[in-house]
Parts: structure tokens; C-alpha cells; sequence
């Protein structure tokens, strides 16, 4: 079966600059997928080369069954993009603009278009080179979405938007993403809102893939700990690997952890402590992923995979 | 009525369908204007000879110009619309978006030459038609092309060694087109379409997409070594003022001293071989009414408005007094090197009608230079510029370019009755009661005015 989206040992670089360097990634189809990392991580990059705008240095990238460079009108019509800070003609007015895009879709669902502006409070009459970037946004989401794509990809979809905004989007994006049969990939770095509805990250780091994972999968590998010793027996210092983080006294501790479940119960007859374990947040997992909490963290690169922490 | 989305043509017509097209259609009819200027009556020579088909040498001339100009102009304005959407975000996923702009745009350019192809029929003959149809192809592509960020230089050559070789032997070009004219029609017919065709390829709009629009200024290649010096841009002193300004005026050809230079020997070498070179005493004072060194949209500067008013007069000021003195050495140049050259069909002109023509340039140029006031005229933002700026700056340039020739009309016969000193003492009052009314009304409207 071909998958929406296969990158093969990708790696792109302008100049001296490696902007992305061995990224192998495939993406199911029907999947809503999170693509995290930091400023510069290689986020936009890796998506211009699905829409087939950047061609790799080496390796190969396929899009929906076709080499991305070759896309042509009959995949154009099912991919959805919206880029972030997307250039539109400036002196068109919001309607004019999606008239002129749906004009070059034959699937346009002009009702779903008028529902999106109306749930969106988009300004029709606003042209394009004035408008709020809340409503530019609003407007390249409908554009992106209206023609029923197969491949939704959205760059930074929610950065410019208004809490109320976010969240008519994610809502709007889990409907289609029931309704329709469709690939999501949604590059964003407001993790709290990504994370109410991907199913899986990939997060990349340098140039690199640093984790591709399902949610789930990430939240096992990490856990925060609330111990407590009422005999004041903790340690200032914890010396097992799977400890990333630690804070306290010798009566209590919080801590970040890794692989929680199979450190659990030894944790506990060693310290002769109480634990209370919590999931991990996103936001606080992201760190754990692209090396900045506390300890140096990577994740091999592959589901199931686990991860490994650097002392 | 609306235009239905589904019909042939509609991916570029609709771009075409906006409010600045009025404005963009003056263009062509200039284009189509120019060349007959040259003929001893004018466009009526041209009419009476597409009415009678028989068309003296200066007539055949004028419909080779036009054979350039008009789709070479129609060309840059087609250029201009489409690339400006192709280099929109959503143009790269549209799909058949590239194919059907490049549809209607060859149509476009192949009605475009055969309307020249047609007077060429109808004055010269069946055989010159046929040349011109492939010369207006080309032509179309070349200025199609200049406009695309991308381009290759070539595609400029292209139109200006076209044109400088109509220009200067027109004649021997029509013996030649007469002579090999299937041949020459086909070979720039095809020239014309490789042009066009290069600019769709695949690899071209990907450039064009990923090009960022705001490159001119900070984009590090484009900026020039002079414009470094940032320390320079101090917003307290008067010299600090006018160089932000030069600052924010990029220039691929290095800046503002390079561009006046540029269009001072441009203009003396073109009004030479067109046999027009007083357009070097006009052009140049346009180019800055235009388009000055005024501080621009870029930066917000710590100043006041009353001292953003000033900085705006001064730059103004400096660039007019900077030009005018520059276009009349460059004028005093060409007479004493007798290289002046004018139509021998039409007036003549002495090197004091150039200077005065000029100084009254100088004396109204605030007329043009007050349509900057609510913001630059050209970009590097490329922010939307409102029709009423653009009404305000052709009216300006209408009053100022009136006012110098009545002014100067009027004032030379005048000025053989008075005595030097008094000539010079009128001039210089005028020049000091017109800036200092222009200072007073920026400062009025900069205490106003919405800084976007």
C-alpha cells in the first residue's frame, strides 16, 4: 500500500548549511501527526519538500505515490498546504482570493468554505496586504482545506490565531479529520493545542528526526515522580540513568524520569519512598526530546524504540 | 456579472480585473504614442499612412519602434501581473496554475504582434509583417521576462540590442527583414517562445515561490557595501537624515549615486541614437519625483513627526538640487562634445532652452515630491498603495510638468527683456517661497498623518 508521504534518507543543505541530514520518515495513511522541534529545527524545510518546492540533496521523497519534484495537477488536487506567513496577492479581498483559489479545484465545497468563513469570523471584504495576520491565517486555512485534500499539510496553523480561533481550527480539524479520509501533518510549536489532537509526533532536532512516535508511546517513556520519605531517607543526588531531572530535599522530590514502569517498583524498596507518577505534559517531554531538560535525551528514531538518556 | 472560474482564460484575466489596471493601461497607449512622436506630424503621419497603405521611411521606422515597444511594453506589464501571483504562497499548489497563466499569456503576446504585424502589412508590406510578427513575439518575452526575479540577464539584452538596433539603422533592419523575413519571423518567434516557456518551467517557479518579496534591503547579497555603514544612521543631525534615506532606497545597481549615473549615461547614449537628447534634461528629474530618497516604511525611527517632516524636505531638497546639477553638467557635457543630437524633423533646442527647461523642473518639483508624503510610491514591502496616492502622484507630476512649461514658455521671452541679476534674484526668491511652502505643508500633514 503507498503511504501519503515516504522520505527516504533526505538530506537537504543550502550551501554549508545542513538543514536537514538523514530524515527518513513515513507517514500512514488516515494518520494526524504533530511536527515539533525547535526554531530553525528543520520544521518548514521538511514540508516544502513533501509539496516537492525544495528538492532533497540526496535521498528521495515520494508524495502520495509520486516522486514530489514530479507532482503534477492530478496530486496537486489532493494535497492540502498552508505555509506559514503565506504571500497572497495583496491588493485581493478575502472572497476574491478563494474564488480565485477554487476556481482551480474541481472538488471545492463551496458550502463547507461557507461554513469555515462563518465559523471563523473571517472579514470577506478585508484585502489580503491589510488584513490582521489572525485573518490571513484564517483565510490560507480555508484555502488549504476547501477542496477536500487527501495530504493536509499545515505549517504553523494556529501561531497568529486567538485562543477562540485555535480552537475552531483543532475542532475543525478533528471533524475533517472523522469525516474525510485524510493524512494530517500539523508543524506547530503551541504543543498544548497540538497536543489535544495528534496521535503521533515527529520531532526533529538540527536537521535531524530526534523522535517519531505515537503520543501514547512518548508519554509511557517519561513520567514526572512526587516522592516522599517520611523516615527522610531520599538522596540529594539520584545516580540511575532513567533519572533526568531532579528537585527536592531528603523528604520529598519531584522528579522526571524515563521508562517509569520498569523502574517503578525498584525506585520504590530502594528508596523505601511513596510514589505518586504523572504523565508528562508535551511541553514537558518536548525538552526531554531535543536535548534541553536537564540531561541530554535522544530517541532512536523509530516507534517502540526506546529512549536513550545520556548522563 | 461575475466571470465564471471555469472559462479559458480566467487564471490571468482575473488578475488583470482590479483596480490598478486603469492606471496600467495608460502604459500601452504610451507605448503606442512614443515612437510616432518622432514623425514631423505625429501619430496623424501613421493614421494617414494606414488609411492610404503607403508609408514614407519615417512611418516605416516608427512601426519597426512599435513592433518593439508596444508588445515589449505589454510584455513588462503581463510580466509584472503574473509573476506577482506566481510568486504568491498558494501559486506553487494550484494545480494547472503555471499552464493556464502560460496559455492566455502566449495568446496575449501572439495578438499583441499580430496587431503589429498587421500595420506592418498594411504600411511596408506582406513579407515585413511576417518579421514583425517575430520580432513582437520576442520582444513580448523579453519584457515579460525582466520582471521575473529570477530571469536571466539575457532576456534584457535581448530587447535592448533589439532596440538599439531598430534605433539606430532601421533602415538596414527592414532591408534585412524584407530580405529574410519568413527566416527572421521564425527564429524570434521561436526565441520568443523559449523565453516565455523558460519562465514557467518547474524549476523557475519554485525559485519564484521561495523568494522572499522583502530581499531588496536586507537580503545580504542585494545590499551594497556602502549601505554597511550603519553608524551613519543617526536620526539627530541633518546628514544623518538624508542617508537613512539612502539606506532604505535599494538598489541592485548600487545605490542611489550608481542609479543617478546610471540613467544620466543611460538616457545621454539613448536620446542619442533615438535623436532625442533632451529627454536626459527631463527623464532623470521625473525618475526622482517619482521616486526618491526619502526615508521610507522600514524602520521605526526615534524621531518625532516634526523631525520626520524635516528629514522628509531635506532628502526631497537634496535630491532635486543633486539631480538638477548632475543632469545640467551632464547636458553642458553633451553640447560641449557635440553630441546633442535631435530630430532633424522636429525643433531644434540651444543648450540654454535645456537648462532653462531644467530649472523649472527644479523650481516645481515639490509639486510631484509631495505625492511620496503618505508613503513611498515603490516598496521593497510591497505594501498596497492606496489609488488616491496614485491619483495625488499623477496629478502632482501633471501640475509640476505643466507648471515648468508654462513657466518656462512664458518666461524666456520675458527673460530677453530683463537685466541677468534680476532673472537670477526671481529665480531664487521663487525657489526659496516654493520649498519653504512645501517645509510648512509637510509639517502640517506629517503632524497628521498615520505612520502604517
Amino acid at each position: 500500500m503507498t503511504h501519503p508521504v515516504e522520505m527516504l534518507d533526505i538530506t537537504k543543505r543550502f550551501g554549508k548549511k545542513i538543514a536537514l541530514e538523514s530524515v527518513s520518515l513515513t507517514l500512514p495513511a488516515r494518520s494526524l501527526v504533530g511536527l515539533v522541534g525547535r526554531n530553525g529545527s528543520g520544521k518548514t524545510t521538511l514540508l516544502r519538500h513533501v509539496v516537492g518546492l525544495y528538492l532533497p540533496t540526496s535521498g528521495e521523497c515520494r508524495t502520495l505515490g509520486t516522486a514530489s519534484h514530479y507532482l503534477g495537477p492530478t496530486e496537486l488536487e489532493r494535497i492540502g498546504f498552508s505555509q506559514q506567513r503565506d504571500n497572497f496577492l495583496d491588493w485581493m479581498r478575502a472572497r476574491q482570493l478563494i474564488r480565485y483559489v477554487s476556481a482551480f479545484y474541481p472538488r471545492w465545497d463551496r458550502d463547507l468554505e461557507e461554513y469555515f468563513v462563518g465559523l471563523l469570523d473571517i472579514d470577506l471584504e478585508a484585502r489580503m496586504g491589510t488584513a490582521s495576520p489572525g485573518n490571513v491565517q484564517k483565510v490560507s486555512f480555508v484555502l488549504a482545506t476547501c477542496h477536500h485534500p487527501e495530504l493536509l499539510l499545515l505549517d504553523e496553523p494556529l501561531s497568529d490565531l486567538d485562543p477562540i480561533a485555535r480552537h475552531d481550527v483543532l475542532t475543525i480539524l478533528l471533524d475533517r479529520f472523522e469525516r474525510d479520509d485524510v493524512t494530517m501533518v500539523i508543524s506547530s510549536h503551541l504543543l498544548y493545542d497540538i497536543e489535544r489532537i495528534v496521535e503521533s509526533i515527529v520531532c526533529l532536532e538540527k536537521g535531524r528526526i530526534v523522535a517519531d512516535a505515537t503520543l501514547d508511546e512518548l508519554k509511557e517513556n517519561f513520567a514526572e515522580w512526587m516522592v516522599t520519605s517520611r523516615e527522610g531517607l531520599l538522596p540529594y543526588r539520584y545516580d540511575p540513568a532513567y533519572v533526568i531531572t531532579s528537585e527536592g530535599d531528603r523528604f520529598q522530590a519531584r522528579m522526571v524520569v524515563r521508562d517509569p514502569e520498569s523502574h517503578l517498583a525498584q525506585f520504590r524498596s530502594a528508596y523505601s519512598a511513596q510514589v505518586e507518577s504523572h504523565p508528562l505534559r508535551l511541553e514537558a517531554i518536548f525538552p526531554l526530546l531535543v536535548g534541553n531538560g536537564g540531561k541530554t535525551a535522544a530517541w532512536s528514531g523509530r516507534p517502540g524504540s526506546r529512549v536513550e538518556v545520556e548522563a | 456579472m461575475r466571470a465564471d472560474p471555469r472559462l479559458p482564460g480566467y487564471a490571468l484575466s482575473r488578475l488583470l480585473w482590479r483596480p490598478a489596471a486603469l492606471f496600467v493601461a495608460l502604459v500601452p497607449l504610451w507605448a503606442v504614442v512614443f515612437p510616432t512622436l518622432f514623425l514631423p506630424n505625429g501619430p496623424s503621419d501613421l493614421m494617414a499612412a494606414l488609411h492610404s497603405g503607403v508609408g514614407r521611411l519615417e512611418v516605416q521606422y516608427a512601426l519597426w519602434r512599435e513592433s518593439v515597444l508596444v508588445p515589449g511594453v505589454l510584455g513588462f506589464i503581463f510580466g509584472g501581473i503574473t509573476h506577482e501571483a506566481l510568486q504568491s504562497g498558494v501559486s506553487w499548489m494550484l494545480p494547472r496554475y503555471r499552464a493556464r497563466i502560460f496559455l492566455t499569456t502566449t495568446v496575449v503576446a501572439v495578438l499583441c504582434a499580430l496587431l503589429v504585424a498587421v500595420a506592418a502589412v498594411s504600411v511596408i508590406s506582406l513579407r515585413a509583417g511576417v518579421a514583425a510578427f517575430g520580432l513582437g513575439i520576442l520582444s513580448f518575452a523579453a519584457g515579460w521576462r525582466p520582471s521575473d526575479p529570477v530571469a536571466s540577464r539575457a532576456a534584457r539584452w535581448t530587447g535592448a540590442l533589439a532596440l538599439a538596433a531598430l534605433a539606430i539603422r532601421p533602415d538596414q533592419l527592414a532591408r534585412l527583414a524584407e530580405a529574410q523575413a519568413i527566416v527572421l519571423g521564425l527564429a524570434a518567434s521561436i526565441s520568443g517562445a523559449v523565453l516565455l516557456g523558460a519562465g514557467m518551467t518547474p524549476g523557475t517557479a519554485r525559485k519564484r515561490v521561495l523568494l522572499p518579496r522583502a530581499s531588496g534591503l536586507l537580503g545580504g547579497k542585494e545590499r551594497m557595501p556602502w549601505q554597511s555603514f550603519s553608524h551613519h544612521l543617526s536620526p539627530r543631525t541633518l546628514p544623518g537624515l538624508i542617508y537613512a534615506g539612502f539606506y532604505e532606497s535599494p538598489s541592485k545597481n548600487g545605490g542611489r549615486f550608481q542609479a543617478i549615473t546610471f540613467q544620466i549615461v543611460f538616457l545621454s547614449v539613448f536620446g542619442w541614437i533615438v535623436r532625442s537628447s533632451s529627454m536626459v534634461a527631463t527623464l532623470p528629474m521625473i525618475f526622482v519625483g517619482f521616486a526618491g530618497s526619502q526615508l521610507k516604511d522600514v524602520f521605526a525611527y526615534p524621531m518625532s513627526r516634526r523631525r520626520r517632516a524635516d528629514a522628509f524636505f531635506v532628502a526631497s531638497l537634496v535630491d532635486a538640487v543633486t539631480m538638477a546639477a548632475v543632469t545640467a553638467g551632464a547636458v553642458v557635457f553633451l553640447f560641449s562634445m557635440g553630441w546633442w543630437r535631435t530630430n532633424p524633423a522636429g525643433s531644434t533646442t540651444t543648450l540654454s532652452d535645456a537648462l532653462i527647461g531644467l530649472l523649472f523642473l527644479l523650481l516645481f518639483i515639490p509639486l510631484a515630491q509631495a505625492a511620496q508624503a503618505p508613503g513611498p510610491l515603490s516598496s521593497i514591502r510591497r505594501r498596497k498603495i492606496p489609488a488616491r496616492q496614485w491619483i495625488l502622484c499623477a496629478v502632482g507630476v501633471g501640475l509640476w510638468m505643466g507648471a515648468s512649461l508654462i513657466a518656462r514658455f512664458n518666461f524666456t521671452p520675458l527673460a530677453n527683456g530683463m537685466p541677468a541679476l534680476l532673472v537670477v534674484a526671481v529665480v531664487l526668491a521663487s525657489f526659496v517661497v516654493i520649498q519653504t511652502a512645501f517645509w510648512a505643508s509637510l509639517r502640517f500633514y506629517f503632524a497628521r498623518r498615520d505612520f502604517a
